[in-house]
């Protein structure tokens, strides 16, 4: 999780420079703390928005001098210092050669958000001190999100049904946020996050850390399904249904996702890198942005990981909020937040980490990883995004790997400069040598039904990347992995 | 002034001050720091000169008692005793749960005679209700604050509207601050 920060996010700053100064977006050639501050802060309030530290009203880069310091002088301030606490995301990204730094911001569900004691708007391209029209306005939004699902409280539950290691994990990593915050607690933290409110247990509370929440909320479930062909149908290789809270529901699918797809191990000369057959950053990205923006209320609300044998699709109940399109999604663009409650835990444990350059980030992975782009739609109520020809390759035998429960994704390896065809033939081979440790070539094959020179051969190639060893006597030894494997 | 116990309240709090603050006043309150502090006084008596300078006085009663507790006195509950004896113009918002449980406590009886006592916990202090009704039977009607003076509360939209009501009319808080004391009752 912690490589998405060195990750090159220049692509970030490349598509907000296209766009002009807006309600959303800002530029500052300069650190000014408490201006900087007052921009969030009208962000926060308004529709959210990127502030890019760095850059002059022109667009040209200045960039930022010790933008590491300034970063976390910023941070320290707008976290403490605007209120009630919202997510704030401030990266350092390097951008022609100069750092910038972006403040990233969804629009709020606790308003009115206020700095030093002043409320602040953003008014087209500019921040302003609220009015009291402006103010009612707010009242009224506020009213609004309290009314929302996520608020109102699960009627019979306690803090008894809570799972209080996923709150403790949470509260420290709340404490890393936001340094000078302490609890007494978990019931304490929930009081003090909104998620217990009177007494009572919220849905919100229920969906991040109840133990059991589907005893409330049915439709919390998220069935993960891996079908043979390429349309759903009864048949299927294998099915699962995640009924933890969200957080245990995250890292329970992820592995599922990591051993159905496996890794593959790159070997360039002597180089060896572990590679994933599968976008894990996009698809992480994909299954979040369900999570979080996965309409709860209906109780034939949920949430659908499907994958065939030539794409892979994650599905969830609730159309795109109003006001986007299709088309924003492969652009910044506002993220309405269907559950903002939800999404602010979410970015307290680290599972979403910038704010509102999801779907470009999860284009921008499947780029780089040389998979092709994902696609959305959304059609009667129910969006998906759906990854091209991300399906299981016939290397990983998928279904031991995942029945039995294996906690390691299923390697195999890629041997670069040799064709598709010979690396297929070395993993099988490979295969065998790991199944079946120790025997001489003739056996293994008989085990992968090849010619003995043939086998030879790719005896020879995998010797030559370090990926095999030939150990013991020559009468009584064997091939074996190298302990590289 | 703005006189409210804090525990769980602290975003909700800051931007009634915000609000208030929007309005056109000037917001002291113990919570945000914004009262003059004797160093040679007690955090007590500190809170208690507040009340004597302002010139209005807001008090919130939640279902929770809260921490600023010294001795035996709650700051808040002190802060609305002064108020009140010092017969600044005052409102208050009371939330529900205060309501509710007055009347409900008022009704509960055990047969042995003895005290309902409460387990302690994060959501309800009965001793808010001795605020409450602190504020109920020391209340003295001002004649031109009919039924105002105090408001039921659920959520923060209930309590912001009701501050907007009664605060964003300048003419009628002068008019109550100008008000001769013997206008009262």
């Amino acid at each position: 999780m912690k490589n998405l920060i060195t990750m090159d996010n220049s692509f970030i700053i490349d598509n907000l420079l296209q766009q002009q100064e807006s309600v959303r977006l800002e530029f500052k050639a300069k650190p000014e703390k408490a201006t900087i501050a007052k921009v969030i802060t009208s962000f926060i309030n308004t529709q959210g928005g990127d502030l890019i530290i760095g850059i002059n009203d022109d667009k040209s880069v200045v960039g930022v001098e010790n933008a590491e310091k300034v970063q976390q002088s910023i941070k320290k301030l707008l976290i403490e210092s605007i209120t009630p606490n919202a997510p704030i995301s401030i990266q350092i990204i390097r951008y022609k050669r100069k750092d910038v730094i972006l403040i990233s911001v969804w629009e709020g569900a606790k308003k009115p958000y206020q700095f030093r004691g002043k409320i602040f708007t953003r008014e087209n391209d500019a921040t302003k001190v609220s009015n009291q029209e402006i103010l009612n306005y707010l009242i009224k939004e506020r009213k609004e999100a309290d009314f929302h699902w996520e608020r109102r409280t699960v009627l019979g539950a306690d803090i008894k049904d809570l799972d209080i290691e996923e709150i403790n994990k949470t509260i420290n990593e709340y404490k890393s946020y936001k340094k000078d915050s302490g609890f007494e607690n978990a019931e304490d933290f929930l009081i003090q996050m909104g998620l217990i409110k009177n007494g009572t247990l919220t849905n919100a509370c229920i969906v991040l850390f109840a133990k059991n929440p589907s005893l409330y909320i049915p439709q919390s479930r998220i069935r993960l399904t891996v079908y043979p062909s390429n349309k759903t149908e009864d048949k299927f290789i294998n099915d699962r249904i995640f009924e933890g809270n969200l957080f245990i529901n995250i890292t329970a699918i992820l592995n599922f996702i990591d051993i159905t797809f496996g890794r593959s191990i790159v070997v360039e000369g002597v180089l060896r890198k572990e590679k994933y057959n599968y976008p894990l950053l996009a698809i992480r990205e994909g299954l979040l942005n369900a999570m979080v923006h996965r309409d709860y209320n209906s109780v034939n609300g949920f949430l659908q990981v499907s994958i065939f044998n030539n794409r892979t699709e994650i599905s969830n109940y609730g159309g795109l909020p109003e006001g986007i399109t299709i088309r924003d999604l492969k652009k910044e663009h506002n993220s309405i937040l269907r559950n903002t409650d939800i999404a602010q835990m979410c970015f307290i444990r680290k599972y979403i980490e910038m704010l509102g350059s999801g779907t470009l980030r999860m284009i921008d992975d499947c780029k780089r990883n040389g998979f092709k782009s994902p696609s959305w739609t959304d059609k009667d109520d129910i969006t998906t995004v759906t990854f091209p020809e991300l399906a299981i390759s016939s290397k990983n035998d998928i279904s031991e790997g995942v029945s039995e429960g294996v906690n390691e994704g299923v390697k195999s390896i890629v041997v670069e400069g040799e064709s598709e065809g010979v690396n297929e033939e070395l993993n099988i081979l490979f295969q065998a040598v790991v199944n079946n440790p120790g025997l001489k070539a003739p056996a293994i094959a008989k085990i992968i039904d090849k010619s003995l020179s043939s086998t030879e051969r790719y005896i020879r190639k995998l010797k030559k990347v370090g990926l095999i060893e030939y150990n013991g006597v020559s009468k009584k030894g064997g091939y074996f992995k190298t302990d590289f494997n | 002034m703005l006189g409210s116990t804090v525990y769980g309240f602290e975003d909700q709090l800051s931007q009634i001050i915000a609000q208030l603050k929007l309005l056109g006043y000037e917001v002291l309150n113990s919570h945000s720091g914004s009262i003059k502090v004797n160093p040679k006084l007690s955090n007590l008596n500190n809170c208690l000169n507040a009340v004597e300078e302002c010139d209005l006085f807001l008090g919130i009663i939640r279902p929770f008692y809260g921490t600023g507790n010294i001795g035996e006195s709650n700051i808040t509950f002190e802060e609305i005793k002064k108020a009140i004896e010092l017969k600044k113009p005052y409102w208050f918002l009371v939330h529900r749960d205060v309501v509710f449980a007055r009347l409900l406590f008022s009704k509960l009886k055990l047969k042995s005679g003895d005290k309902v006592e409460v387990d302690k916990n994060r959501f309800f202090d009965p001793r808010t209700i001795d605020i409450y009704e602190y504020v109920i039977e020391n209340h003295i009607p001002v004649t031109l604050r009919n039924g105002n003076w105090a408001q039921e509360f659920y959520r923060l939209d209930e309590m912001m509207t009701y501050i907007n009501t009664q605060f964003s009319d300048k003419d009628f808080v002068e008019s109550i601050l100008n008000e001769k004391p013997d206008n009262n009752g």
